[in-house]
């Protein structure tokens, strides 16, 4: 049977596509307003210029394509799909207005980088980037990494049982759809809660760095997003090296930690459930991941003598692996070093770590630890199978809010899924290579943008070849996205394009 | 009229068990529970701070 869209699909999508619009539209202002308080006029203007179009578009579309049809589990996963393709172009005025971007492609690319929460930048002189712009990206970094958590828990939990095998190796407990209203309320008010004390904590590291109160508080609120929402924007071209504060390096590692827990795990937690963080098959698989790679990652810096003292290879070692696990992109030293000093062992276990993520149902990226610790129970089981007598019974356990049995279908869902996460992967890298950049420089860049990391080598500059942008914001938008909605929205463009409509 | 009440009090007729869930998840007492698990978060990171810093101390010596 073919795939035949027709009029009403379009006018859904393009509706629900629009009120996403208009909601950032509004967000919009906030930067606006802050850079009237500020006296930075220009950017105030194109906050307005910007908040205008996507708000008149927005309503626009929501005038013009209202439906009565109801929204499936395609046309929803469309209209997000779409929304991360369609929103930054309209995000991306400001940026692009302010004069720190070469093109609108860079700013475009900067303002996907921000939603996908990647924190990839193609930015010009980000130091001297004015604060209500710094704001901007913070903010679009905050409305993509919740955005996704609360797609994932809507549209993703309802579409579990029908999509079969490509979600079967989430998280999703079914029995989230009918309760997601809720869920949704926990996760503003646990962001709520984690923004207060985290910002808070930060702005006193801040103070104790010497920052006056007000510029603390800008930063520590900016941080606190980018650290939680896994997001990895910073406010000074030396990351975090800025701050020179392993206060401020602590509190972040706490809060991208918190990042990359599920919602579902803070809930239990909240609950007072602690136990939950010992027996979770997703802590347990990100705890061994962490550990051994932390110990390959120290032998590579011993091995190359970048870091021989306990403290540096301490605190250095662990924030970028705990950054690049997390999936968030904050770093303590300039990426150039990754490749200059850091030998090849240590950046390939960054690269491991990247590739992994953080958890399902989190605004961290990557394959996501539900996945690889199914598998490895997986194979524990067939292997057991392998060397038991035939007729024993394997049952094979796992622990997610309660214990569960492995099945056949999950396996081969997170098969699929590694399978399709590692071809993603490759592909960017391939393209880099392509354009002549070094093979493993090529894959550390695709993993981080796949990933949505932001730890960079150095290729991801303003002078990147132009394909090669339009590659990485692909592969942002469809790591972001985890596939399923990038696959529906193009079924729907190559209907289109065969005149199947 | 002759039914059973609605809403709490002697007679009321028991919340149906999706609403008790909805009703306990949207409570306030819901933030009584943020120390506890804000803590176990820190504790969490500490614990892999520790485990790392065993790691450096062990590769700072070999090294």
């Amino acid at each position: 049977m073919l795939f035949r869209p027709d009029e009403r699909d379009f006018r859904l999508i393009g509706f629900y596509a629009g009120k996403v619009l208009f909601g950032v539209g509004l967000v919009m202002l906030l930067p606006a307003a802050l850079a009237i308080v500020l006296g930075e006029g220009n950017d105030a203007v194109s906050f307005v210029i910007g908040a205008c179009l996507a708000v008149l578009v927005g309503q626009a579309s929501q005038t013009f394509l209202r439906s009565p049809a109801p929204l499936s589990t395609s046309h929803g996963l469309t209209a997000v799909a779409l929304s991360y393709f369609v929103v930054p172009f309209f995000a991306c005025i400001p940026l692009l207005l302010s004069g720190h971007y070469a093109s609108y492609l860079d700013a475009y690319f900067e303002s996907v980088s921000a939603f996908a929460t990647t924190s990839l930048t193609l930015v010009n002189d980000l130091d001297h980037l004015s604060r209500s712009v710094k704001l901007w990206r913070q903010l679009m970094q905050m409305q993509g990494g919740l955005g996704i958590v609360i797609v994932v828990l809507t549209v993703f939990a309802g579409a579990a049982g029908q999509s079969g095998l490509l979600y079967s190796g989430e998280s999703g407990d079914e029995r989230t759809a009918p309760n997601v209203l809720p869920i949704v309320r926990f996760v503003w008010r646990l962001t709520l809660v984690y923004g207060v004390a985290g910002t808070l904590a930060l702005w006193a590291g801040m103070i104790l760095t010497g920052l006056g109160p007000w510029e603390g508080l800008f930063h520590a609120s900016a941080l606190f997003m980018a650290a939680f929402d896994s997001g990895g924007f910073s406010l000074h071209s030396a990351n975090v090296a800025f701050y020179r504060s392993t206060l401020v390096e602590a509190i972040l590692m706490v809060l991208m930690v918190a990042g990359a827990f599920s919602f579902a795990l803070h809930h239990q937690l909240w609950q007072g459930r602690s136990r939950e963080l010992l027996r979770n098959i997703e802590t347990r698989t990100i705890a061994a991941s962490i550990i051994l790679i932390f110990v390959l990652v120290g032998i590579g810096l011993g091995r190359s003598m970048t870091f021989v003292d306990f403290g540096p290879l301490l605190r250095h070692g662990l924030f970028q692996l705990v950054s690049a696990h997390t999936t968030t992109g904050l770093t303590t030293i300039p990426g150039r070093l990754l490749v200059t000093d850091w030998g090849v062992l240590a950046p390939a276990m960054l690269v491991t770590a990247m590739a992994i993520g953080g958890m399902a149902g989190s605004t961290a990226g990557g394959i996501k630890a539900i996945r690889i610790g199914l598998l490895l129970k997986g194979l524990r089981r067939d292997t057991r199978k392998v060397l038991l007598p035939e007729d024993a019974v394997i049952v094979e356990t796992y622990h997610v809010t309660t214990d569960r049995i492995l099945r056949d279908e999950q396996v081969r869902g997170a098969a699929t899924m590694l399978l399709l996460w590692l071809v993603l992967y490759l592909t960017g890298g391939m393209l880099a290579v392509f354009y002549g950049y070094d093979v493993t420089l090529a894959l550390f860049e695709s993993v981080s943008a796949g990933s949505s990391t932001g730890l960079t080598v150095g290729i991801v500059r303003p002078s990147l070849e132009w394909p090669l942008k339009l590659a990485f914001i692909v592969q942002m938008v469809t790591g972001r996205l985890e596939f399923i909605a990038v696959f529906a929205l193009a079924g729907y463009v190559v209907s289109v394009v065969r005149g199947r409509v | 009229m002759f039914g059973r009440k609605q809403g709490r009090g002697l007679g009321a007729k028991p919340a149906h068990p999706t609403r008790r869930r909805l009703s306990r998840l949207t409570e306030d007492s819901y933030f009584r529970g943020a120390p506890v698990g804000i803590g176990a978060v820190a504790l969490a990171t500490l614990g892999l701070v520790l485990v790392a810093a065993a790691v450096s101390a062990v590769i700072a010596l070999v090294y």
